[in-house]
C-alpha cells in the first residue's frame, strides 16, 4: 500500500516535471532565432526533447502497469537501468576522447575547434542516447548475467 | 538458466499478470524469468517459488 502511493506520487512529480520540462522547451524553441545543423545538435532544446521523450516513455509504462495492479518499478526495472546508466557512462567517456579529438584535428588544420559548451552538450546528447537506446535494447533482450 | 515457471503457472491456472501480482513484480518480469532471460535476486526467486507452492531448486535449474 505504502509503496503504491510512493508510485502515485512517483509518477504526479513525473507528470509535472515533465510538462515543466515540455514548457521550457517550447518558449526555448519560439524564441530562439535560426541555427545551424551542427549549433541545433549541440543545443539545449535537443537535450530538452531527449529527456521529454524519456520521461514520457517512462511514465507511460508506469502508469500501464499501476493501473494493472501491477507496481511502477521492480528489482529487473532498476537492475536495467543501472546496467543501461554503465554502459551511458563508458560511451560518455569514448565520446569525450572521440570530441578533444575532432577538436584538435579541426584546429590542427587551421579551423576553429569546438568550444567547451558544444562537447559538453554534445557529450550529454549523444550519452543520453546511448542510455535510451541501451535501455530499449535490454528490455527487450533481458539481463540473464 | 532454465526455469519451471511456466509449468506451474498452468499447474495453478494462473496467467502471468496474475502470478506477478501475486509476487508484486511487474508482469515484464514474469515474461522474462520465464523465458530464463532475468536472473532474480534470491528474495525474487523465493517469493515467486512460494507463489507457486513449491521451492527455488524445483524452480530454477541452473
Amino acid at each position: 500500500m505504502k509503496n503504491k502511493s510512493k508510485d502515485r506520487i512517483g509518477i504526479v512529480a513525473g507528470l509535472i516535471v515533465t510538462a515543466l520540462v515540455l514548457a521550457t522547451l517550447v518558449l526555448w524553441v519560439t524564441n530562439m532565432g535560426s541555427i545551424n545543423l551542427l549549433e541545433s545538435i549541440m543545443s539545449i532544446p535537443i537535450i530538452l526533447l531527449l529527456l521529454v521523450i524519456i520521461a514520457t516513455w517512462v511514465l507511460v509504462d508506469r502508469i500501464r502497469n499501476m493501473r494493472a495492479g501491477l507496481p511502477a518499478k521492480d528489482e529487473m526495472t532498476v537492475k536495467l537501468a543501472h546496467k543501461a546508466g554503465y554502459y551511458a557512462y563508458l560511451a560518455s567517456i569514448y565520446i569525450a576522447l572521440a570530441f578533444m579529438w575532432y577538436s584538435n584535428s579541426l584546429e590542427e588544420s587551421g579551423g576553429v575547434g569546438l568550444d567547451a559548451g558544444q562537447v559538453g552538450g554534445g557529450i550529454v546528447v549523444l550519452s543520453t542516447i546511448v542510455f535510451m537506446g541501451s535501455y530499449f535494447y535490454l528490455s527487450h533482450k533481458g539481463a540473464a548475467e | 538458466m532454465k526455469t519451471r515457471i511456466k509449468e506451474f503457472r498452468a499447474r495453478y491456472n494462473l496467467t502471468q499478470e496474475q502470478l506477478a501480482q501475486k509476487v508484486g513484480v511487474r508482469r515484464e518480469t514474469i515474461v522474462f524469468l520465464e523465458a530464463g532471460k532475468y536472473n532474480p535476486s534470491l528474495k525474487l526467486a523465493h517469493d515467486v517459488a512460494k507463489a507457486l507452492k513449491t521451492t527455488i531448486d524445483e524452480l530454477f535449474v541452473f
